[in-house]
């Protein structure tokens, strides 16, 4: 198996065991059981990653919690996928815009001739964007929630991811199915005419899986913001305590 | 009464605590490397540990300072059982004896 699966799991535990797992893996055989089992098995060392960063790594066993902050590395990795997908959705919604009926008129058909390609219009385009979209907001919201504070403004941020990643999911082609309706009450143009002549009926064979992407995000949001260590457990600052160390030595 | 939990056996590791136990089962016989304990376990358990778990395992055991690693053979990283984990080992096997004495105890009642 490829060493390239030790992406998934954070910068300080690839230091620490990536040789020895990289080892391990080049004398396995490609498996879908042994890709899930790593999948899972990074989603457990993330976890651990943020238990012991909010102090609660079991039984004060370990080194210390500052020992197990991610580095400058994990956050910049987080941030640039994170943008890389919001840049992938904005493509592809792009290109599923430029197939809507809306812009299926001839005038703008010609100028949008390049984009218009034959694939972008496959029924994947709408479902990766809106989970790379869906993603991208939920990983940023995860992470700015994590950092505010009080965990109230976690739980307000959460709200409003909600509230985002629903017009996120269909902002492009709900909001010009809604302007196509309004185009179609004013002017009843004869070429517009679309199977979604209603708005709302675009708006309602969308909304689900807006919702079910909703609600992921919230508990993300939610998780994040609980597990962060309230006022009363933050930790001292990291110069009385690197000074208590060197004390103690 | 909450439920007391021990910091010097296996059950802190949550899903992690039956292939620590394989993991330490397998370092008894000595030093081995990641793959060695991955086919000591299958042969020996039947169990196949996932790269993920097992490494997974061994950060902890290791973290707990109940496994050490030795200088790398040949490129590959092994481990070896320290004292405080051939005592969890000791202590986690005296409990599964006692547990099976139990139920073999029950069965002869019968």
């Amino acid at each position: 198996m490829s060493r390239r699966w030790l992406a998934l799991y954070p910068s300080a535990w690839r230091a620490r065991h990536g040789e020895a797992m990289a080892d391990t893996l080049a004398s396995l055989a490609w498996r879908p059981a042994h890709v899930l089992d790593i999948v899972r098995g990074a989603g457990d060392a993330w976890l651990e990653l943020a238990r012991r960063r909010s102090g609660r790594a079991g039984g004060g066993i370990g080194p210390p919690v500052a020992a197990a902050r991610p580095g400058r590395a994990d956050r910049a990795r987080l941030r640039s996928g994170a943008s890389a997908c919001a840049i992938v959705a904005a493509v592809l919604l792009t290109l599923r815009a430029a197939t809507t009926p809306l812009l299926a008129v001839p005038t703008l058909r010609a100028g949008t001739a390049v984009l218009s390609m034959p694939w972008s219009a496959s029924w994947w385009v709408p479902v990766v964007a809106r989970l790379l979209a869906s993603g991208a907001v939920t990983v940023l919201a995860a992470r700015l929630a994590w950092r505010q504070r009080w965990r109230s403004a976690g739980l307000a941020l959460a709200a409003a991811t909600l509230g985002g990643v629903v017009p996120i999911s269909w902002s492009v082609g709900g909001a010009l199915r809604l302007a196509h309706g309004a185009a179609l009450t004013a002017a009843a143009h004869p070429i517009w005419v679309t199977p979604h002549s209603s708005p709302w009926a675009a708006i309602a064979t969308d909304w689900p899986p807006a919702l079910l992407l909703g609600a992921a995000s919230l508990a993300v949001c939610l998780v994040a913001a609980l597990r962060r260590p309230g006022p009363t457990s933050r930790r001292p600052s990291r110069g009385p305590r690197v000074a208590a160390e060197l004390g103690s030595g | 009464m909450g439920k007391t939990t021990r910091t010097t056996d296996l059950s802190g590791l949550g899903r992690f605590a039956d292939s620590a136990l394989f993991v330490l089962a397998s370092l008894a016989g000595g030093p081995k490397h990641g793959y060695a304990v991955m086919q000591d376990v299958r042969d020996h358990a039947g169990v196949r540990l996932g790269p993920g778990t097992l490494y997974g395992a061994i950060a902890r055991l290791e973290r707990r300072g109940w496994i050490a690693r030795l200088p790398a053979v040949e490129r590959r990283l092994p481990y070896q059982l320290t004292a405080g984990g051939r005592a969890v080992l000791r202590r986690e096997c005296a409990d599964l004896r006692d547990f099976a004495d139990a139920v073999l105890g029950l069965e002869h009642d019968r």
